[in-house]
Parts: structure tokens; C-alpha cells; sequence
């Protein structure tokens, strides 16, 4: 599978003052074409700063350094001229709340069109059955019925569907996805989950999926990394990650899944100005051991699953013991 | 003694504004205090072979059509100018506050009759209310106190209400009650310090202004009388000689401009200060 | 929206019977004898006697109980009759008539002056946050609300009029004599109006909509123009009505010292002189000038917010 976008030691810290906190360390990742990613962690451990970062919309008083290359090419750094040539034709976005992403002075319907007018020079009724070809392929009230609303006319699930259909409607070939069930009702969050995979299927994006949600990211993720601290600790195939899990922190997330007995973690994350030396989550971890205190590499595991933790084969020996025991 | 050190540390790096502002509000302090060992004339000696020196050595700021001296005027005026100020601010907070905190706190009929006077005066321009009243009380430095605090306490009022009926609903009133605190125990020990802090950030914010409507008033006469040495009257004074005696506007509105600067930089310091986007900024370092 | 306008007309016309009513009784209820207050008035203290008395409460019907008073007087206002001057012995209408338009000129020479000032310099400033001219901004707005707008009036006059004789000290004559007094009634207004836009604008730029646009690729022009400004200015037209209050409390200053005809001198004049009909005439006509732009703003804000249009008025 070809490289659609590659993260390469991404660091990126913020000036607070006159000191750097640094939250990404060496965050390295790619994406195929046509595949999800999905980046799961807790809140404040970095995922959403990745995201941004590939989108470029971090804010001034940050500090990047690394690359992040779309289909070969550099973006981190390109001018921001051409890089916004990118946004919504090649790489495109779908926001995390959907309550206040939606400018409430104008239609949604325009709203989702600006995308394709701010790009290209089209009629203006072509422009507007593909909107509406869009809102009905999002089961949203169809026939022009929806495209004269304003956002607050809408529920929140609507909001969240026409968030989606900017996101698809210029067919972007890659999608970053920033928590799309956080402002969703329960049971709307299966629908959501469907109408992502369904876009991949249907239009061959590729998705970089931010969540802290385990459950929508093993319903749709292709792959997942695990973000702890502002790193990855643990990359690899779905089910791999879910069935086989080797880093202490992933271990400690799925058992915490309602489903796996809702067993919660001890202690709580560091702060980011008072990370403990080496292994991020040593202070917390069962598996601590004197090389836990020096600092920790992405290691290969097993094919295609690589995890930043130096005792991964004794981790995976024990957890072959209590199977056989 | 962290806090303090902390309050500090933010002066130092963000807040060259509020600096300034307390330092100017200082200065208007000692002056105020100090006035009489100030002047070197006495501000309500008249010599009429003195009249219209432009300022020189000996009168800095020259001197008035009656040989007066303007710096010993505008000195002793300080006193005068900037008492009243501070006094329509803190009789309209008090008043303000309370009347807006009970009018909140028990709401009915009482509160709908009170916020429907809040509008009306609201829906006047202050100064056009302010003279209306002037009208009616006559001309003089207590009645200017009386008539800008007619129209003043109401700002203080629509904040204290609009406060209290929010804490009306907060849980922890609703925990109070329920344990019996009676409704003046509520009012002193929950509703009271949860206000104050805004109605102060506003009362350092409309020092300011309140000294150009005090100033204003006087200008046109209502306020304290001549010979009384009052920022607005030396102005008014200043106005039918501003062909050959400029200085005589220039100093008194000068003396305005600069309390009502050091008092404007303070309040909007401090409001900076307290800003919740700001102050976290800060905190996070 | 009919009725939203209906509404709001109708809270007008309660404001204006109260503020009516609280005018009359607080300028009627004067320490003092009107009747002498009014001899004084037009013919100086000498003409004071038994017989002068008389005749003046036989001819302003001053001898009635105040409350028959309050109630002829309102009948009269009802139906458009404001009383006769004292002080002019002439219908308080006509008088007002005539210097209806010269305050509405000077107004609204400094209201669209400070409006074509305030609003780019306060978009710019927040574009450019913490730049330098947000800083300038900041220095202005400061400056500006703490020097006394009579005292800027005056320096100006020394300025303009009496050192460099450009332009006439007082008066109504010819367009050059709008230039002072209405560059003093706006100074204030700009400030105000320039800090008001600026915050409204860093707090629709903190928009999530705002990144939304961004991550569209739109340009930037468009980003600015079509969602930061669209959204920035409702809250600003709120804010520009109730400039018009400061604008009309300022003229009465600004008038005074420029001897400009209109209302807010003519005020002051009542004021000074005690002439009861016209401080009240006066006070009403203000206040029914502030109150009916204020509908007027209503409506503005109706049409281009879609949310108030959709609610019949709610603001939410």
C-alpha cells in the first residue's frame, strides 16, 4: 500500500512565557491510501495537536519540528498559499464540535457549497444538487429541504452530518476525523460510525481518525495508534491492538472498556511540564522494571506492530503464562 | 503571601497599563493630601495687577483673569474635582448594589416596578437626566453628587440584579436554605461577596468617566460655584478668554485628562487582570 | 416581524409617558414659585411685584392644584401641544421644530463620521491582534475617554479657529462651522466604537466556525469578509444605537459651546432660563428621538440577524 501521508518525528512544543512544553515527542506515522487510522488516547495526550499539526492550524506560540509529507511532498513548511490550495481538495477536515462549527449568520446549504465555490468556478445549480446530493447521501432531510437552514435550526446529529458533508463533498483523498461521536448522543454514534465507513468504501479516502473512543475505533479503524504523553506507544493492526495488546498502557485501556469489566487504571497522566524520566508511564505501570527509566524506542513486535516499550517480550511471555495457566 | 507574589509577577510582565494607572491615581492621592503644602499661592487671592500672565517662572501655569494663580487653582481643585467624583461613585455602587441585590433576590412585583424604572432611566442620556434633575435641586457642589448619582446607581443595579437572580438558582444557595439560613444571612454570606468583585472592577472602570461628567456638569455651571477653585468651573472661566489666555483652558482640562487617565488605565489593568482567558494564561506558566 | 415592530413601538410610547410624567413632576414640583422663577427670568429680578405675579399665574394657569396641571398637560401633549415658553412666549413646538434639524445634521455628521472611522480601524486592529496598531488603539481609546469633550471642543476652537483661522469659532454658518463640532461629538463615539467592533471581531476570529473556513481553503478575503465581519457586526449595530444616546447627551454640550442651533443648546437655555414648557418639550423630544432610533436599530438587527427573524424577536 502507497503512502498517503507520512509523520516523521513530529515534535511539536508550545512557548508558554519563556518556557517550551513540549507535548509531541518524535511522533512518527503514516497513512496508506484509502486507510483509517485511528489515533486513540485520553484527553490532553496529544492526539488532537497531531491532527492540527498535519492541518496546520496549530496556534502561533508553537514550536514544530519534523516532517509531515502528503504524497511525497512536504507540507509542514510549504508556503501558505499552496498548502491552502490543499485544504478541502486534497486533504480536508471534520471538526470536533459540531454545535459551534457551523457559522450561524449563513444557510447550511451554502455553507457546504462555499467548499466547492471557494475552489472552483461552477454553476451555481450544479453546485447545488451536489450539496443536496450530499445531504441526502447523509440522510439528511433532502430535496432543498435542509440546504435553506440555519445551523441552529438543526439538532446537533444534523449538525454533525453536514459537517460531514463538507468534509467529502470536494472528495478529499485524506480526512482527519477529530472526534466525531464526542458531541453525539449514544445511540447516534453507531449511525456515525457507519456513515464514516461507508464514505471510505464509497469514495476510497483515506482517514486519520482522532478519538478517545476504543469502541468507534475498533468498528472502523483499519489501523490504531496509541497515543500516551504525547507519543506513540503502540501502533498496529486493529484487531492485533484490540485482541493483543502489549503495551502496559494499551493493556490498562481495553481492560478499562465497559465491555472488558471496566477495570480503570491507577494513577492518573503526568503533566506535561513534569514527565517522569524514560518511560513515560513507568509511574503507573506494573511491568516497571530499572529499564523503564531509560528513555524508550518504537520496537517491532511482531509484523507490522510496533510498541514503545523495552520489555514487550517479557510482557508477552507473561500474558502467555496466565493463558496457559 | 504566594498569591501575592504571583500578583506581582503578572504586574511585572503584562501589565505596564495598570502600573501606570496606579501610579498616576497615586500621585492624584498625594496631591489631594498634600494640596495646601503644594501651592505656592494662595488659590483665591485675587490681584488684579497680576491678571493673564502667560505661564513663566513664577506662575507655571499662569495666571487667571483675576491674577489667580492656575497651578494653586488647579492644585487646590484637585480636591474639590476629585472628591466629588469618588463620592457619586461610591454612594451609586452602594445604592446600586443594593437595590439591584434585593430587587433580584426576591423578585415579584417589587423587582418588575424597579427594572421598569431601570429602563426609563436608561432609555434618557445621562446628561440630559442629570441637567433635568439639576434643574430641579438647584445649582451647587452636593446637588451635582445627588443628580449624577440619580442616574448612576442604575448601572450598578441591571449588574447586582443580573447577578443575584443567576446565584438564585446556583445549588449551593439551594444548600444554604435547606440547611435554614435565613434570607439576610443569604444575602450578607452568598450574595453579597459573589457581586462585589464585579461591581468593583466596574466602579474602577467608571471613575473615569464619572470625573468628565462631574467635570462636564460644572462646565456648564451646575456644579460648584466660583470662586471655588473646580476643574469644570475654570474651564467654563477659561472659555471667554481663550483668545488671549489659552493656558487658563488648557491646565484645568490637562488636570482632568490626567486623573481620568490614571483612573481609566487602572480599571481597564485591572479588568485585563481578571479576564479569565488572560489570568489563565498566566497560571498555566 | 410586523408585530415584533408593533411591539416595539408600543414599549416607546409607555417609556415616553413615564419619562413625560417624571420630567413634569420633577420640574413642577421646583422649590420655589414659578411664577417668580418665570418674572425673573424674562424680565429680571426688578419686575418681581404682587401684580406680575398674578398676572403670570393667571396666564400659565399656574393657580390650578398640580395634579389638574399634570393632567391638562398631558392631554395637551397627547395631542401635540407642548405649551409656550416662558422665556420666549412662543410655542414650544415651533421652536423645536426649527432646531430639530440642525442637531439631526450635527448628529449624524459625527455618527457617520465616527462609524467610517471606528469600524475599519477596529476590524484591522483585532486582524492584527497585539500589533502595533492594536496597541495605538488601545492608547487611543484610552486617551480619548478620559479627555473632557468640552475641553476638546475648546482646544480646538484654539487650534483651528482662533491660531490658525481656518475655521469659524461658533455658530452655524456655512458647511466649514459642522467641521469642529462634529469631530468633537465623534471623538468619544469612536472610541467606544472602535474597542466594541474589536472585541466583537477577536471574539468571532476564536470562532470554531472560523478554523471550519479555514480548513475549507477558502482566501483569506473571503474568510474575513464572508464569516469574521458577517458575524462580527450584529452585535455592533447594538452598540452604534446606543452611541445615539451619547451623541445626543454630547450635543447638548458640544452645541452649547459652538453655538450651534439645535436642540441640546436650546436645553441648556431652558435649563438656565427655568422655562418649564421647554425642558420638558426638550426631554421628551430627546428621549422619543433616542427611543425611536433604538426601534430602529431593532429592526436593522431583525434583518440581518436570521436568528432574531426566526424567533419573531427573542433575542437568544
Amino acid at each position: 500500500m502507497k503512502d498517503l501521508l507520512q509523520v516523521k518525528d513530529l515534535n511539536v512544543g508550545f512557548l508558554v512565557g519563556k518556557r517550551e512544553v513540549q507535548v509531541l515527542r518524535n511522533v512518527s506515522f503514516s497513512i496508506g491510501e484509502g486507510e483509517i487510522l485511528g489515533v486513540i488516547g485520553e484527553t490532553g495526550c496529544g492526539k488532537s495537536v497531531t491532527g492540527s499539526a498535519v492541518l496546520r492550524l496549530l496556534p502561533e506560540n508553537a514550536l514544530v519540528k519534523g516532517e509531515i509529507l502528503y504524497k511525497g511532498k512536504e507540507i509542514l513548511y510549504m508556503e501558505e498559499e499552496n498548502y491552502r490550495e490543499l485544504r478541502g481538495k486534497e486533504i480536508s477536515a471534520i471538526p470536533q464540535s459540531p454545535g459551534t462549527s457551523l457559522n450561524p449568520m449563513m444557510k447550511v446549504g451554502n455553507q457546504v457549497a462555499e467548499c466547492i465555490t471557494g475552489k472552483e468556478i461552477r454553476k451555481r445549480e450544479s453546485v447545488r444538487t451536489a450539496v443536496n446530493d450530499i445531504f441526502r447521501r447523509l440522510q439528511l432531510p433532502g430535496k432543498d429541504r435542509c440546504y435553506g437552514n440555519y445551523p441552529w435550526e438543526l439538532s446537533g446529529g444534523m449538525c454533525q452530518r453536514v459537517l460531514i458533508g463538507m468534509g467529502m463533498i470536494t472528495h478529499a483523498r485524506l480526512l482527519i476525523v477529530d472526534e466525531p461521536t464526542k458531541a453525539i448522543d449514544w445511540a447516534l454514534r453507531k449511525e456515525v460510525a457507519d456513515i464514516l465507513l461507508r464514505l471510505k468504501q464509497e469514495m476510497g479516502c483515506a482517514m486519520m481518525m482522532i478519538t478517545h473512543d476504543i469502541g468507534v475505533a475498533s468498528y472502523v479503524a483499519d489501523r490504531v495508534a496509541v497515543m500516551y504523553c504525547g507519543e506513540i506507544v503502540e501502533v498496529g493492526k486493529t484487531e492485533d491492538i484490540l485482541h493483543h495488546p502489549i503495551h502496559p498502557y494499551t493493556r490498562g485501556l481495553i481492560r478499562a472498556m465497559p465491555a472488558n469489566g471496566f477495570e480503570v487504571m491507577e494513577g492518573f497522566m503526568p503533566s506535561f511540564s513534569d514527565l517522569p524520566e524514560g518511560c513515560n508511564f513507568c509511574t503507573r505501570c506494573r511491568y516497571r522494571d530499572t529499564v523503564c527509566s531509560r528513555p524508550q524506542e518504537m520496537e517491532e513486535a511482531d509484523a507490522g506492530h510496533w510498541v514503545r516499550c523495552r520489555r514487550w517480550g517479557e510482557i508477552i511471555k507473561s500474558r502467555e503464562e496466565q493463558l496457559c495457566s | 503571601m504566594r498569591q501575592i507574589r504571583n500578583f506581582f509577577n503578572m504586574l511585572n510582565r503584562k501589565n505596564v497599563i495598570l502600573i501606570l494607572g496606579i501610579l498616576i491615581t497615586g500621585c492624584m492621592l498625594l496631591i489631594v493630601i498634600f494640596a495646601p503644602h503644594l501651592e505656592m499661592y494662595d488659590p483665591t487671592k485675587m490681584s488684579l495687577e497680576d491678571k493673564f500672565i502667560p505661564p513663566c517662572r513664577e506662575h507655571w501655569f499662569g495666571t487667571d483673569h483675576m491674577g489667580r494663580d492656575i497651578l494653586s487653582r488647579v492644585i487646590e481643585g484637585s480636591r474639590v474635582s476629585l472628591t466629588t467624583a469618588v463620592a457619586v461613585v461610591l454612594v451609586s455602587a452602594a445604592l446600586g448594589t443594593g437595590i439591584g441585590l434585593v430587587s433580584g433576590f426576591f423578585g415579584g412585583f417589587m423587582d418588575m416596578i424597579l427594572m421598569r424604572l431601570v429602563d426609563v432611566l436608561l432609555a434618557f442620556p445621562t446628561i440630559v437626566f442629570a441637567l433635568a434633575i439639576s434643574t430641579l435641586l438647584g445649582t451647587g457642589q452636593g446637588n451635582l453628587i445627588i443628580a449624577i448619582c440619580c442616574v448612576q446607581w442604575v448601572r450598578y443595579a441591571r449588574i447586582a440584579r443580573g447577578e443575584a437572580i443567576l446565584l438564585k438558582n446556583a445549588e449551593y444557595i439551594e444548600a444554604a436554605k435547606a440547611i435554614g439560613c435565613s434570607n439576610l444571612q443569604l444575602l450578607a454570606k452568598y450574595f453579597f461577596p459573589n457581586v462585589i468583585s464585579k461591581i468593583l472592577i466596574m466602579v474602577s472602570l467608571d471613575i473615569g468617566s464619572i470625573i468628565l461628567y462631574c467635570a462636564s456638569l460644572s462646565f456648564l455651571g451646575l456644579g460648584a460655584q466660583p470662586p471655588s477653585p473646580d476643574w469644570g468651573v475654570m474651564i467654563s472661566d477659561g472659555k471667554n478668554y481663550m483668545q488671549y489666555a489659552p493656558w487658563m483652558t488648557l491646565f484645568p482640562g490637562l488636570a482632568i485628562a490626567v486623573s481620568a487617565l490614571g483612573f481609566n488605565m487602572m480599571g481597564d489593568g485591572i479588568r485585563d487582570l481578571l479576564d479569565p482567558r488572560m489570568r489563565e494564561a498566566v497560571q498555566s506558566e | 416581524m410586523a408585530k415584533y415592530i408593533v411591539k416595539r413601538l408600543g414599549v416607546v410610547l409607555i417609556v415616553l409617558w413615564l419619562v413625560s410624567t417624571l420630567t413634569y413632576f420633577m420640574v413642577h414640583v421646583t422649590p420655589g414659585d414659578t411664577a417668580k422663577a418665570i418674572i425673573v427670568s424674562v424680565y429680571g429680578e426688578d419686575a418681581v411685584s404682587e401684580e406680575t405675579l398674578e398676572r403670570v399665574r393667571d396666564k400659565f394657569d399656574l393657580k390650578k392644584p398640580v395634579y389638574m396641571q399634570y393632567l391638562e398637560w398631558l392631554k395637551d401633549v397627547a395631542t401635540g401641544h407642548l405649551g409656550t415658553s416662558y422665556k420666549y412666549d412662543k410655542p414650544v413646538l415651533e421652536m423645536l421644530a426649527i432646531r430639530v434639524p440642525n442637531t439631526i445634521m450635527l448628529g449624524g455628521a459625527a455618527f457617520l463620521l465616527s462609524v467610517i472611522i471606528a469600524l475599519p480601524i477596529g476590524i484591522l486592529s483585532a486582524l492584527r491582534h497585539n500589533g502595533i496598531l492594536d496597541h495605538g488603539v488601545r492608547g487611543f481609546v484610552l486617551l480619548t475617554s478620559s479627555f473632557p469633550s468640552f475641553w476638546i471642543a475648546l482646544i480646538l476652537i484654539i487650534i483651528f479657529s482662533i491660531r490658525l483661522k481656518l475655521l469659524p469659532v461658533s455658530g452655524m454658518t456655512g458647511a466649514a462651522s459642522i467641521v469642529l463640532p462634529a469631530v468633537t461629538l465623534s471623538v468619544g463615539m469612536i472610541a467606544t466604537t472602535t474597542r466594541m467592533m474589536r472585541s466583537s471581531m477577536l471574539d468571532v476570529l476564536g470562532q470554531d466556525y472560523m478554523t471550519v473556513a479555514k480548513l475549507k481553503g477558502l482566501k483569506p478575503g473571503k474568510i474575513i469578509w464572508g464569516h469574521a465581519i458577517r458575524n462580527a457586526i450584529p452585535p455592533i449595530v447594538t452598540v452604534l444605537g446606543l452611541q445615539i444616546g451619547h451623541i445626543l447627551g454630547g450635543a447638548v454640550i458640544v452645541e452649547n459651546i459652538f453655538s450651534w442651533p439645535g436642540i441640546g443648546a436650546l436645553f441648556i437655555d431652558a435649563v438656565n432660563a427655568k422655562d418649564l414648557p421647554m425642558i420638558e418639550g426638550c426631554v421628551l423630544l430627546i428621549t422619543f428621538g433616542y427611543a425611536i432610533v433604538n426601534v430602529i436599530v431593532d429592526i436593522i438587527y431583525a434583518c440581518i440577524d436570521p436568528r432574531v427573524r426566526y424567533t419573531g424577536g427573542e433575542r437568544a
